[in-house]
């Protein structure tokens, strides 16, 4: 009788949920203008231009290579950032410097579009370290999670953001965004349960201080790639830019940490 | 709106000017369970005056002095037919028998065979219980909620939930009372099955437009659903065991024809099986199963007073060691039905509702928010005349609301706890059931609601609303009749949800200076025509319906655990419009109904799609249903669905770009694309075992999706395995052919 009802089970329920890449349609919208910008603590600006294209087009994205970009900062301090190919724009001079506000103006295709993002003191990772879930993997005997403990000023709204790397590779489609206004402590222990190690990994682990406008950027981006399955209604994440361009600019300090996982 | 004030000034005095008569009144009920009969018909002749069973299987019928002759129907009974001498208040208490069962005789519908024609009321369904028994569903698991989404103007949230959508209203628009409690969430495991155990369900009613000034609260439609009282004769029950649950409900009298109880328990049992069975397919500390459980108890104190306690409570549960969530419903309701006079009827409600949902994380962390309802509604029927009844009332509901509190035990400093609120909505309304003369009848009134939020400073808000309803019905010819009806209706609850079909993780939230109540106003229009002696019942109805304040949220708000998320509703407008066509065989071997509805369904809200118009996603162009339903022999009968339905209107990529190396999807506009049409068959056959004194057996196996197509559940983008900037679409399917038994016995 048991086996019965596991076959008539098994027979229920193994026909349901099945996943198909399909064939649809899908307009061509004009090529909109995608700005990914950054200025880290102690480092030049570089930015980087290009188009949208087609969803199913598998081309890489045309680059935008004859802007007009530049920098500041709060004390009138300013540089054009030079193109460097494919794109890709960065300047000399400019080094990021904790509380300096910093402005970014792109000029192209007879639009000019700005941007501003602070740069926040450094933040500290206090330790770096993994433990094992009780979780049971197809593939790996033990997986782990990473826990990370970092300093807080409790008396400030601070916003983090963190980046993977396994064995050198960034994992690009996983960071965590992480904000002290609803805990405040003077340690915060942050683990990232959607990220599974293995043994033998050497995970490096990065942790920017950044703004609110970034923070709620890069958690917007979470949503969109995240909520992919869902039935929500997805969006373009907006920008700390000015209407009319994608992407964003950063001002960032970060610190960083690496850990084998034995 | 003016219109409709001018109509109930006009036309009240004319009832209150009616003559002197003799009244007839009593109850209805079933001759083997004592069971209320709802709807029945009362005709005296000569004179042709007619009356129907109200909720209680009450009826009052009055007439001059004279001598008549009074038959009671319904159909799938005997018809019974007394004379009455009428020269003093007569008290007359009916019981009807089921007639034998023929095999010609297969009753599908419940109400009078022409009450489509002759009654004012549009926009109106009852679904009978047999109905819902025969109809396939997935899993076999029989549910009221799914067979609703067959009829006309009735769509599915998304395939294979109980979730549905009425006239393009979302699903918090719809009124869900079971024994006059809401239900703020009516399913079980993440949507697919209903909490509602149809073994024990007596009446349900759907209304989509037209709807009486006795009901209010919410913008698009109300599902009235009655349990059973229990079987005042003698003990009997019913149960039985299905791929996913079991269940078994018991009645019986406790004083013989004056009180019974009825008792009513269904479980999943799939975590039970799978720990008995070898090898740890779950472990031990893993809990996964929902179960309902259903009571009622009623007294008949004297001819006068008889009184009604019922309960509801369900719930789901899953959790693994200290991890786990649960939600349900707890309902009660105490009634108290009232003989002022033989023409003064009186139902005096207690109601209490209560939605929960929570988990947990570990000991320490734990996660709730909820609603609950206290209300309290007094119905008055007076029944001044044959040509008049009149329905007043008030009803009030005191509602809690838990937005949302995340606590840990451990550390308080981590604890997020949204401000609780408050609120009381009341309604008080008035209502006519004229019969103007043999051409025209209708029923008009109003209902004028007021809503409190009680918050400190800012956040304290009223709001008073009128509400006309009318309906009239022009009888054409003996088997036609045009009817047209207005509604306006107002909603000061609003469900925080970013899906479609609906989530357990939704958050029920009342209105406030910044989120003010929906308000819908519909008119519709209907055309009724009956053949082959009522047999076959048509209806086209076209209807065109409009909202205010309806509300979406700006990009990426957060549902959970947000303070700030009432600044991030935003608010617009919505319109509905469209025709419904019904054809539906009530007696006989073959039975069954088509229904096609047309329709579209659209919002406008500032700051989304340019601020034009843009479709719903509860926007279906077409939706068609096609029922059948055949008895080959008295023991085995038949049963097949097809449905076939647009997809709903969603937002696609219309282009992508990079980002830090991920792929991000650039959109355009707002649901500018659609879902693949979504269609499938069903097909089902009952066999019902030997009949035997006193205990009785049916298996029911049926196949949900026979054809096996993968109708889509969603379309989702992603990079694909093939290339570097490559990206792919894929269809997420959830159900392909489910096969399925249920055994079922009564006693």
């Amino acid at each position: 009788m048991k086996r019965a009802c596991l076959i008539i089970l098994s027979l229920s329920f193994a026909c349901m949920a099945c996943e198909e890449v399909i064939d649809i349609n899908l307009n061509n919208a004009s090529p909109v203008l995608v700005a990914e910008g950054s200025i880290l603590l102690n480092d030049i600006c570089r930015v980087r231009l290009s188009y949208t294209s087609d969803y199913f087009d598998s081309d890489l994205p045309l680059a935008e290579e004859n802007a007009v970009i530049s920098i500041s900062d709060s004390e009138n301090r300013s540089e054009v950032l030079e193109h460097q190919g494919e794109g890709f724009y960065q300047g000399n001079i400019i080094k990021g410097l904790p509380g300096q506000v910093y402005s970014l103006r792109i000029r192209a295709g007879n639009k000019d579009y700005l941007a501003r993002s602070s740069l926040n003191s450094q933040p500290e990772l206090l330790l770096l370290d993994y433990e094992q879930l009780d979780i049971p993997h197809y593939y790996h005997d033990t997986i782990f999670t990473v826990k990370i403990a970092i300093v807080d000023d409790r008396h400030e709204e601070n916003y983090y953001l963190f980046r993977y790397y396994r064995n050198g590779e960034m994992l690009k489609d996983y960071y965590s965004t992480y904000s002290d206004r609803f805990l405040a402590a003077d340690t915060i222990v942050y683990s990232e349960y959607r990220l599974d190690f293995y043994r033998g990994d050497t995970v490096r682990v990065e942790l920017y201080a950044i703004d609110q406008a970034i923070y709620n950027y890069f958690n917007l981006v979470n949503d969109v790639l995240f909520s992919a399955m869902s039935s929500s209604t997805p969006f373009n994440p907006s920008s700390n830019f000015s209407p009319g361009i994608l992407g964003y600019f950063m001002a960032a300090s970060f610190d960083s940490e690496s850990i084998i996982i034995h | 709106m003016r219109f409709a004030f001018l109509a109930i000034l006009l036309l009240l005095p004319v009832s209150v000017l009616a003559q002197e008569n003799y009244t007839v009144s009593g109850r209805i009920t079933e001759k083997g369970t004592g069971e209320d009969l709802i709807g029945a018909t009362v005709v005296l002749e000569p004179g042709l005056r007619g009356s129907v069973s109200n909720h209680y299987g009450f009826y009052s019928i009055s007439a001059p002095a004279g001598s008549y002759i009074i038959s009671f129907s319904y159909i799938g009974y005997e018809t019974i037919e007394k004379e009455v001498t009428l020269n003093q208040n007569t008290r007359l208490d009916i019981e009807l028998g089921e007639t034998s069962i023929q095999l010609d005789d297969i009753v599908i519908s419940a109400v009078r065979s022409d009450l489509n024609i002759t009654n004012a009321e549009m926009g109106v369904e009852r679904l009978d219980i047999k109905q819902v028994d025969l109809i396939p569903v997935i899993i076999g698991e029989k549910d009221i909620l799914k067979t609703l989404q067959l009829l006309p103007g009735i769509s599915t949230a998304s395939e294979g939930s109980t979730g549905f959508n009425v006239r393009g209203g979302s699903i918090d628009q719809n009124l869900i009372l079971l024994d006059e409690a809401s239900v703020y969430s009516a399913s079980h495991l993440a949507g697919f099955f209903s909490v509602f155990n149809s073994d024990i369900i007596k009446d349900i009613t759907v209304y989509k437009g037209g709807i009486p000034s006795y009901y209010g609260g919410r913008a698009s439609s109300v599902v009235d659903i009655s349990m059973n009282n229990g079987n005042n004769k003698e003990f009997e029950g019913s149960g039985g065991i299905g791929l996913l649950s079991a269940r078994l409900s018991v009645e019986g009298p406790v004083i013989r024809d004056r009180m019974s109880y009825l008792l009513s328990g269904r479980r999943s049992y799939a975590d039970i099986i799978l720990k008995a069975l070898p090898g740890d397919i779950i472990e031990d500390g893993t809990r996964l199963f929902f179960y309902d459980f259903n009571a009622k108890l009623n007294f008949t104190a004297n001819d006068r007073d008889r009184f009604f306690l019922s309960a509801y409570i369900g719930r789901d549960v899953f959790a693994y060691e200290g991890y786990g969530m649960d939600w349900g419903n707890y309902t009660g309701t105490f009634r108290w039905n009232h003989l002022f006079s033989e023409r003064i009827f009186s139902n005096t409600s207690i109601i209490y509702s209560d939605f929960s949902y929570g988990f947990n994380m570990g000991s320490d962390i734990k996660y709730s928010s909820g609603i609950r309802d206290y209300g309290i509604k007094n119905d008055m029927s007076f029944f001044l005349n044959p040509d008049n009844t009149i329905n007043a009332g008030l009803e009030l509901h005191y509602r809690d609301f838990n937005p949302g509190a995340l606590t840990s035990s451990e550390n308080s400093d981590i604890d997020i706890i949204l401000a609780k609120k408050r609120a009381l909505e009341t309604g008080i309304y008035i209502q006519n059931k004229h019969i103007l003369n043999h051409i025209l009848n209708a029923n008009y009134g109003i209902r004028l609601s007021t809503f409190s939020h009680f918050g400190t400073g800012e956040e304290k808000i009223g709001y008073i609303i009128p509400e006309p309803r009318l309906a009239l019905n022009c009888r054409i010819s003996g088997t036609s009749s045009l009817k047209i009806s207005y509604n306006r209706l107002s909603q000061y609850l609003h469900l925080l949800s970013n899906s479609t079909a609906g989530q357990v993780t939704d958050i029920w939230i009342p209105s406030s200076p910044s989120i003010k109540p929906v308000i819908a106003s519909q008119v519709s229009a209907g055309y009724f025509r009956n053949f082959l002696n009522d047999i076959i019942e048509s209806s086209v109805e076209i209807y065109y319906k409009k909202l205010q304040n309806i509300t979406d949220f700006e990009d990426g708000t957060s549902i959970m655990l947000n303070e700030n998320i009432e600044d991030q509703i935003i608010a617009g407008r919505g319109r509905s419009y469209g025709a419904e066509f019904y054809i539906k065989k009530k007696q006989g071997r073959f039975s069954g109904w088509i229904s096609y509805t047309i329709s579209r369904t659209e919002q406008r809200i500032a700051g989304i799609n340019n601020d034009e118009w843009y479709p719903s996603k509860y926007d279906r162009i077409h939706d068609l249903s096609l029922v059948g339903i055949y008895e080959i022999t008295k023991r085995i009968s038949l049963s097949s669905v097809f449905v076939y339905s647009t997809g709903s209107a969603v937002t696609f990529p219309s282009g992508k770009y990079g980002l830090n190396g991920m792929i991000i999807p650039y959109y355009t506009e707002r649901n500018g694309y659609r879902m693949p049409a979504c269609h499938r068959m069903d097909i089902s056959m009952k066999i019902k075992g030997k009949e035997r004194k006193g205990f009785n057996t049916s298996w029911d196996i049926s196949a949900y999706n026979v054809y096996n197509r993968h109708n889509a559940y969603s379309i989702y983008f992603r990079e694909s395995e093939t290339g570097k900037w490559s990206t792919e679409a894929v269809k997420l399917s959830l159900f392909g052919i489910v096969p399925s038994v249920a055994f079922n016995i009564s006693f």
